[in-house]
């Protein structure tokens, strides 16, 4: 690509972007766009989707692009060259991988919208939001710098805040718009804190000029601070625990956008931001990648732990999301670089598709709950064949995309000497037995048996719908496939950064593996997705509805253990309790004391000086009497206080003078 | 350089606009008053522009010698220079640099916005709109004032305006909430001059010559005693901490905003606080420099340094300002407090006396400025368009008012720092001054309790718009109407500039900067961008 042209990249976050501000601005003008809208978004993102493509057929092929870059603000500095914000965009492999895996999902989703959306009545306010999304994580990750990509990721938040509240008449959309701000924001301070101190200690907030400056840094407990703030900018986005409480919430938002934002893409910006940082990571103190395998690791069991019992089958779609972030940010822990992104990818198509289908569904019977639903797959048969494969890829199943995925990260937890990777890998391991359970549950109540009385009447979805689920069981089930014979990934991914050799020479540190292990490692991976797979079968398969874990409820000890996960640990409670009982109590004491105290007391000063000044005026009568008595009693005063001596003196000279006569 | 006196121009202008506006028919005041505030504001743009015209800002000028007064003019006043018993020294002395130059533009965009939503005023419009302007001459002669006598006349004028405004023009509680903005910010002016009386005084004593003049005095300052200035810095600190306003001299703000109409709230939010930030980081920073770095002791208990002390002041600002928006039930009352925690990180960014963190408190300054001009049209509108201000009265209104929900969507991002917008990169500049001056966590000053502001922010903005626009719609049987023709121009235009200057912030940046630095380094603070 010629130099000038190089240029035109800018159009990757921008044509959404012009698209967003064309949608408002005619909006302004009162015009409401409607359907047309969504045309120009398809446009628009089309645009970027396929510059995302052409960079990645070049940065593949071994052409080098980029960066191009403008100086944003400038500071001076003293005896040296300004410090400057930079804008930039970068094109090495891992953008250029995940910006084409970004850009293509961006558009099957933009182009599933036309169909699921058709109607609504706020299209536009749709479409300008999900065209600004798309642009803002296209400019994440090809952004050269930490502030460029902080910026980008706020706009995200944004959008999210604002689709998730679509519906916003539903007093539910809006709460759960807004917990998912706050809680995000919480991570985003982390973040702001996190470039804050980059920018005191590089001096820069560019990528490559920080790769090459972290080595000299001596102080890995500094970098680890770095690491780890930035990290709790990852654990709000990616709802990893203890923020992971907005995600499942956030499916109040229309489903393309739950399929688009907080499953493909936008809550992977955490796990992105990791392996942005990962020279950063890898040079601090262990504390901070032990931090990341261990949060990883338990929200991986945790958020798996959840999917088990609901049944809103956007809802149990949503903690699989946690539960799979989960699972990259344990890879990005124990030092499996290429794994946690090769996931990422992966689990990007699958789980796109499957909230693309549940979408469907959902759009068939016009409930979310999947004891409406039953035997959807002689109704729908594409919809339920691409579930049924993206089911099994999710779950692990031997040379589907998940598989090599997931393998590949078991296989790095068991080699690595983090803190006890041992339980670690048993969190993995145990983790894949419940994804292949709740995935399977979720598929045979959806799919399999008798149809409830409002499946009866389901019909496959339109064209604009069906065509992106069915296009995305492709890669669905190839993606893994693709990754580890076309492209090699794990070199690929660590030549982009340049720091393979280096990468691995510092994980040596943390142990050492055996090729035998391995082996029965992965081999073990496979065989717990098929035992959750077959639990799924005896319990809702086989005998569909007869026996589930749903009778656990009123089974003692299993009964306690089912509360528990359908109240989600209490967690959302303490969160909300917290608010209520302490926060809400204290505002208000806090403006009474406003009111009472320091305002009472700016108040009682004046009325101290009112009082005052009351009390004075009394003497004020104008009755002359009065006056003549007041000056006798002033001289009387002044002849005890001051000296008599000159009083006398005074007197006499005033006598002289006035009347002409005195001594 | 200037062969139009430029500044001059701007302030009489704006004085014949209001006497224009007084005299005019009262069907036309309106008019006339735009009329002269477009003119006054597009006289500012063309001294902000580069290279515009003769009269421009000098921007290679001023990052070569920043705090160089530019377009300066000075006439003698009261002084009989020359004379045997030399008497005064007090001279019409104005100019501007880089530091007062955004304000300048943010007074005139502001008056001119005010006026604009404000324009059917249907209450005594010549006297309403007269004010409004005569205000104006106020604060641009508070902004471009360079000799003490001139800027404390100017200081008292924008007083009188505002008080009427409330006064007249404002709520149910108008007559205790004029007297009390009047008084407690009287009495604060009147102990800032004598804080300016005794410099002037000590100036005498020890040069022998009269003079009022900024620079003069500061060129004396280094020789005075540093308690004496501490005491001065007191006094004036009192003066301009009434006005920003500084957690606990807050409690006018509140009262004045509920009660004054929507364009005297706009004025006093956008433009009347930063007076005192402004007077703060103008007057007592580069007189006293040396005072920011000295811990006194006071009857044995030694303080910490006079800069820390006003970091702690701005850190209880930010998080009382704050929370304390959580407990409001009126809209109006929460954009107040509001304020308060934002002026909190101007005096927090002013305290850390790096260059980075000085700039980024000018562009906070500004950046409020526009923000909350919009949030108070906004929830005059709400008010206007729904017949309250009470939060849980109102609900759903985003289905029946989308335009002014959108607008009120937009400026309760850019007051809550999102990216893109105006105050993003004012909140990352004043933070990273404070790490460089305070640290993340060693002292009560660092940087981690402040930051906490912008979680607390986030949560009253967007809990209230829940409550305000979302949910469903609560019906409550009056006549409701989006956004006039006029105020949906106003405010679409306002938040237009807010995004430029979010995805531009250099526009502001490269006025405020070069002078940041410069007083920081006279402090004696970090001057680096980073490290």
């Amino acid at each position: 690509m010629l130099e000038h042209l190089l240029y035109l990249t800018w159009l990757i976050p921008f044509a959404p972007f012009l698209v967003f501000g064309f949608i408002y601005l005619m909006a302004a003008l009162g015009w409401n766009l409607g359907q047309a809208a969504g045309h120009l978004s398809l446009i628009g993102v089309g645009i970027s989707a396929l510059l995302s493509v052409v960079i990645f057929a070049d940065v593949s092929s071994g052409v080098a692009l980029g960066p191009i870059e403008v100086v944003w603000v400038s500071f001076p500095s003293s005896g040296g060259p300004p410090l400057q914000y930079t804008m930039g965009l970068q094109f090495d492999h891992l953008s250029a991988l995940v910006g084409m895996v970004v850009g293509i999902l961006s558009f099957l989703i933009t182009l599933y919208s036309l169909g699921y959306m058709r109607g609504d009545v706020g299209l536009h306010r749709y479409y300008a939001h999900i065209s600004l999304f798309i642009g803002a994580m296209l400019g994440l990750v090809y952004s050269n710098n930490y502030l460029m990509m902080f910026i980008m990721w706020e706009l995200m938040g944004l959008c999210s805040y604002l689709l998730i509240g679509h519906y916003n008449h539903k007093p539910e959309a809006a709460a759960a718009a807004k917990k998912a701000f706050l809680v995000t924001r919480i991570g985003d301070v982390s973040f702001l804190i996190g470039l804050v101190v980059i920018w005191n200690t590089f001096g820069t907030f560019q990528f490559s000029a920080i790769e090459q400056a972290v080595g000299g840094i001596k102080d890995t407990m500094l970098l680890a601070h770095i690491a780890l703030l930035l990290f709790g900018g990852a654990v709000g986005k990616s709802a990893q625990f203890p923020l992971h409480v907005w995600l499942p919430d956030a499916m109040e938002g229309p489903t393309p956008v739950s399929a688009l934002i907080h499953a493909a893409t936008m809550v992977k910006a955490g796990v992105f931001l990791v392996a942005r940082s990962y020279p950063l990571f890898v040079h601090a103190d262990p504390i901070a990648l032990t931090t990341v395998a261990w949060v990883g690791g338990f929200t991986a069991i945790f958020a798996a732990s959840m999917a088990l019992v609901f049944f809103d089958i956007k809802r149990v779609l949503a903690y699989s999301t946690l539960s799979q972030l989960g699972y990259m940010f344990l890879a990005l822990g124990v030092g499996g670089y290429s794994a946690g992104i090769f996931h990422l990818m992966n689990h990007a198509f699958f789980k796109a598709l499957l909230f693309m289908g549940a979408g469907a569904c959902i759009h068939a019977v016009h409930s979310n709950d999947m004891r409406q639903m039953g035997g959807l797959f002689k109704k729908m048969r594409w919809t339920g064949l691409a579930m049924l494969i993206a089911t099994l890829s999710i779950s692990g199943l031997p040379l589907l995309s998940g598989w090599w995925s997931k393998d590949e990260i078991l296989t790095d937890v068991l080699l690595s000497g983090v803190w006890h990777a041992d339980i670690l890998y048993f969190f993995g391991l145990f983790t894949a037995v419940l994804t292949a359970f709740y995935m399977f549950r979720l598929w045979f109540l959806t799919f399999w048996g008798t149809p409830s009385h409002h499946a009866e009447h389901a019909v496959e979805a339109p064209p604009t719908m069906v065509v992106p689920v069915v296009l995305l069981a492709i890669p669905a089930a190839l993606s893994g496939l693709l990754a580890v014979y076309v492209l090699d990934l794990p070199d690929f991914l660590e030549a982009s950064e340049g720091m393979a050799g280096e990468l691995f020479f510092q994980l040596g540190a943390f142990g050492l593996g055996s090729v035998s292990l391995e082996l029965a490692g992965q081999a073990l991976g496979s065989v717990m997705a098929l035992l959750g797979l077959y639990i799924a079968w005896v319990m809702y398969g086989r005998r569909y509805g007869k026996r589930n874990v749903e009778y656990l409820k009123d089974l003692g000890w299993a009964g306690v253990l089912y509360r528990t996960l359908w109240n989600r640990y209490y967690i959302d409670q303490l969160y909300v309790g917290f608010c209520t009982m302490v926060i809400v109590p204290f505002v208000r004491l806090q403006a009474r004391f406003d009111q009472g105290g320091i305002d009472g007391l700016v108040n009682g000063i004046a009325s101290a000086a009112f009082a005052l000044g009351a009390s004075l005026r009394r003497l004020q009568t104008g009755i002359v009497s009065h006056y003549a008595a007041m000056i006798v009693l002033g001289i009387v005063l002044i002849a005890v206080v001051g000296n008599a001596q000159t009083l006398a003196g005074f007197l006499d000279e005033l006598a002289r003078q006035n009347f002409g006569y005195g001594g | 350089m200037a062969d139009i006196p430029i500044l001059t121009l701007l302030l009489v202008l704006s004085a014949a606009g209001a006497a224009a506006a007084l005299l005019v028919p009262k069907r036309y005041a309106g008019a006339v008053a735009l009329a002269f505030a477009v003119l006054v504001f597009l006289l500012s743009l063309l001294l902000v522009l580069p290279h515009a015209t003769t009269f421009s800002f000098d921007y290679a000028a001023s990052s070569a010698d920043p705090l160089h007064l530019q377009l300066g003019e000075a006439h003698p006043w009261i002084d009989n220079a020359g004379q045997p018993d030399h008497r005064f020294g007090i001279w019409y002395r104005v100019g501007v640099d880089g530091l007062s130059l955004p304000m300048v533009f943010l007074s005139t965009l502001m008056t001119m916005a005010a006026i604009a939503y404000a324009i059917h005023e249907p209450k005594r419009p010549n006297e309403f709109f007269g004010l409004l302007l005569v205000m104006q001459v106020g604060v641009l002669g508070v902004f471009t004032a360079q000799d003490y006598f001139v800027f404390y006349i100017f200081w008292e004028i924008v007083l009188i305006p505002m008080y009427f405004l409330i006064g007249i023009w404002g709520g149910p509680r108008r007559d205790y909430a004029a007297i009390k903005f009047f008084i407690y910010t009287h009495v604060a002016s009147v102990i800032m001059v004598i804080g300016i009386m005794a410099l002037v005084f000590e100036n005498l004593r020890l040069t022998g010559v009269w003079s009022f003049a900024f620079a003069d005095i500061a060129a004396s300052a280094p020789q005075m005693d540093l308690v004496f200035k501490g005491g001065v810095f007191a006094a004036l600190f009192f003066g301009f901490a009434v006005k920003m306003p500084v957690v606990p001299f807050h409690t006018w703000l509140p009262d004045a905003h509920v009660e004054a109409p929507t364009a005297g709230s706009v004025l006093l939010a956008a433009i009347l606080l930063k007076m005192g930030a402004y007077g703060l980081l103008r007057i007592a920073f580069q007189t006293f420099p040396d005072v920011l770095r000295t811990s006194y002791s006071w009857y044995g208990i030694d303080l910490p340094e006079t800069r820390q002390i006003l970091a702690f002041l701005g850190v209880v600002s930010i998080i009382y300002g704050a929370f304390i928006c959580l407990a409001q039930r009126d809209l109006k009352k929460l954009i107040a407090y509001s304020s308060i925690s934002h002026m909190g990180l101007v005096l927090y960014g002013m305290s850390t006396t790096t260059g980075i963190g000085i700039s980024g408190a000018v562009l906070q300054m500004f950046a409020h400025g526009l923000i909350s001009g919009a949030l108070f049209m906004v929830v005059g509108s709400i008010h206007h368009g729904t017949g309250t201000r009470d939060i849980p009265k109102l609900g759903g209104l985003a289905q029946r008012l989308p335009l002014t929900a959108a607008v009120l969507v937009v400026a309760s991002m850019a007051s809550l720092g999102l990216p893109g917008l105006a105050s993003f990169v004012s909140e990352l500049t004043v933070f990273t001054g404070g790490y460089q001056a305070y640290g993340l966590v060693i002292s009560p000053v660092s940087i981690a309790i402040p930051i906490m502001g912008v979680l607390i922010t986030a949560a009253y903005y967007i809990w209230a718009l829940q409550r305000v626009l979302f949910g469903p719609f609560v019906e409550r049987g009056l006549p409701m109407h989006d956004l006039p023709r006029n105020e949906k121009v106003v405010l679409l235009g306002l938040l237009v500039l807010i995004a430029f200057f979010g995805i531009w912030p250099a526009a502001i940046l490269d006025m405020s900067t070069p002078g940041s630095f410069e007083v920081a380094s006279l402090i004696g603070g970090l001057t680096a961008g980073g490290r």
